[in-house]
């Protein structure tokens, strides 16, 4: 018995020393403690906890501590309270809470007590209680999930999918929008297999990777490829993804959105096609323009030729451009795969003079419409009718007053060489020819246009010949392939 | 101006104007014309049938055909020739090193001279 004030005095250290422990246990961790002892009302607050609750004036009943917490909290503080209170419920409570300090501003404490039964009947006695601060948590778990709801407005936005690739078992996690990207319901399990059974056979090394060397920590994988759905559709993708390491270095996943780029590729497309025919045009019309050059060199030499005064040449060279002139309008409005035809040809030609002379009743035209020319051959065709026209409104059928013009032509879908021909037959009357066989003026270069240009330049056959009663002149030329259905049609 | 006299200069050109055009300047300076021909077809036959060519100056496209094998054919021969083409050509260049290629509209007096180097280097 002589040890026992020894003993006694060991143990009251030994139980100084737990407080002490869990003081500095509690203080370290920010958390504070209470009582509440149920039946009496009385609320007991540690130091910590007053500390917690930011040092209030008074805390003796339960309801002086509810009026610390803020309204919104209230209610759901006040139903745990109760549920912990039930007899069948086990008494223990959980709940996060706002506190509205007396000096001004919020804090959120967590708060768990364990409520005691006793009596009989039981009920409930005590709720012994811990609080702790979890401020910083809150406004985290706020910051992450205003970030996490700007990167969902961005991916939405972006119509984004996004995924997630485990390197270790294989297994791959599709969002909602990723799935559609890829034309699939998302009852599909994904895996890597899938994903590359739905890319395009030509774009599958773009996509492949060796784990080896994916990018380090930070770095983007980029890569650009096609798809072909389900239902057959091919869509461009584009994906960005980031490998993720473990505390070895060793990549343990890939994550990564793609999107559908295929609109946008589409749009490049359809330009670099346009600035390919703009190529193509622009060669064509340089190739054009010189021809157009030896050809307008070749008019004024012969012009000049045959002019006996500069005056003489002025008015036939104008003339002659001005011809020239009119199939270029017609060249330049045809676009690709088309071509002009020889009824268009013969209607601007013509139209320039007929009414100029008030002689279009004069001429009769006879033949189907919409045979196509080759597009080399207008523009010697052109001067060859202009020469023609010229020659009958200054001395022939257009000029003298019973004179007629009958213009026949037929298109032979097989002729020589077994290719398509025009024939054309230019046949004026009542024409009074000049005595002899003196060509009337100016001739000399529509009959060198039509005997031998023409044939020399297309193979043409061509006749003209000076009759009693005015020109007659017969032109076959082979004619554009393209022309076949069309003309038949038309 | 270079002398072609009794020089046999074949004329190798699809434009019926420049072909005259070409026959004309060619024949003021004394060299005897053979075509002009239009086609690569009449090109080719007129090679075959003639004995003695001293040079050509060839149209590089014809009618919409390539005059390729007609070039190949003078350079079996190791005729001279140069090429006149409608637009710029870096192909022709890359095939036939070399050989002269004038882009029309071009005076006939430069390519009479470049001719008349090449038929006596």
């Amino acid at each position: 018995m002589t040890d026992l004030p020894h003993l006694r005095a060991a143990g009251a250290t030994s139980l100084q020393d737990s407080e002490e422990r869990l003081r500095l246990a509690l203080r370290a961790a920010a958390m504070g403690t209470f009582v509440w002892s149920i039946e009496e009302d009385r609320c007991d607050v540690g130091p910590q906890m007053r500390t917690l609750l930011g040092e209030p004036s008074e805390i003796a009943t339960a309801a002086d501590l509810a009026a610390l917490i803020h309204p919104a909290d209230r209610q759901r503080y006040a139903d745990s309270v109760a549920r912990a209170c039930r007899l069948d419920d086990g008494g223990e409570m959980r709940a996060d809470v706002r506190i509205l300090l007396p000096g001004g501003g919020l804090r959120w404490l967590a708060i768990t007590a364990q409520v005691s039964f006793e009596g009989e009947p039981r009920r409930a006695s005590r709720m012994i209680g811990a609080v702790f601060d979890i401020t910083e948590r809150k406004k985290a778990e706020a910051v992450l999930r205003e970030s996490e709801e700007r990167a969902r407005v961005a991916l939405e936005a972006g119509r984004m999918g996004t995924w997630r690739y485990d390197l270790n078992s294989g297994a791959q996690q599709w969002d909602a929008r990723q799935y559609a990207l890829f034309g699939l319901e998302p009852s599909v399990t994904p895996d890597r297999d899938l994903f590359l059974s739905l890319v395009h056979p030509d774009d599958l090394e773009l996509v492949a990777f060796d784990a080896a060397s994916l990018p380090p920590e930070g770095s983007f994988l980029d890569s650009e490829f096609r798809i072909v759905r389900p239902d057959g559709e091919i869509r461009w993708i584009t994906a960005h993804a980031l490998a993720r390491y473990d505390e070895d270095g060793k990549p343990f996943e890939i994550i990564g959105v793609n999107w559908d780029v295929t609109d946008g590729k589409r749009a490049v497309e359809a330009l670099r096609e346009s600035e390919e025919r703009l190529q193509i045009l622009v060669g064509e019309l340089q190739h054009r323009t010189r021809n157009l050059v030896s050809v307008i060199q070749a008019v004024a030499d012969r012009t000049l030729r045959s002019s006996a005064t500069l005056g003489d040449f002025k008015s036939s060279f104008r003339e002659r451009l001005a011809a020239l002139g009119r199939v270029q309008g017609l060249l330049s409005r045809i676009k690709d795969n088309e071509r002009v035809t020889f009824d268009q040809l013969l209607e601007t030609e013509l139209a320039a003079q007929a009414s100029r002379e008030g002689a279009g009743s004069r001429i009769a035209f006879d033949g189907p419409k919409g045979v196509r020319l080759r597009s080399g051959t207008v523009q010697i065709f052109a001067l060859a009718l202009h020469e023609l026209t010229t020659n009958a409104a200054k001395y022939g059928a257009l000029k003298q007053p019973n004179g007629r013009i009958a213009i026949r032509w037929r298109w032979q879908p097989s002729g020589e060489g077994g290719k398509p021909w025009l024939h054309v037959d230019w046949k004026e009357s009542g024409v009074a020819m000049p005595p002899g066989d003196r060509a009337p003026q100016g001739g000399g270069q529509g009959r060198e246009l039509i005997e031998r240009a023409l044939p020399y330049q297309f193979g043409a056959r061509t006749h003209f010949a000076l009759e009693p009663d005015g020109v007659h002149c017969a032109i076959s030329l082979p004619v554009s392939e393209i022309s076949a259905e069309e003309a038949l049609n038309g | 101006m270079a002398d072609f006299a009794n020089r046999r200069i074949l004329i190798v050109e699809d434009e019926y104007w420049l072909a005259q055009a070409l026959l004309d300047e060619f024949e003021a300076i004394g060299a005897a014309v053979l075509g002009p021909v239009p086609s690569v077809e009449r090109a080719l036959g007129l090679i075959e049938r003639e004995a003695a060519i001293d040079g050509a100056v060839l149209d590089l496209n014809l009618g919409g055909v390539m005059a390729y094998p007609v070039a190949d054919a003078l350079l079996q021969r190791q005729v001279p020739f140069i090429f006149t083409t409608g637009y710029e050509n870096a192909a022709i260049r890359a095939k036939y090193p070399a050989v002269t290629s004038f882009e029309k509209p071009f005076a006939f007096s430069t390519l009479a001279e470049a001719l008349a180097r090449a038929l006596s280097p």
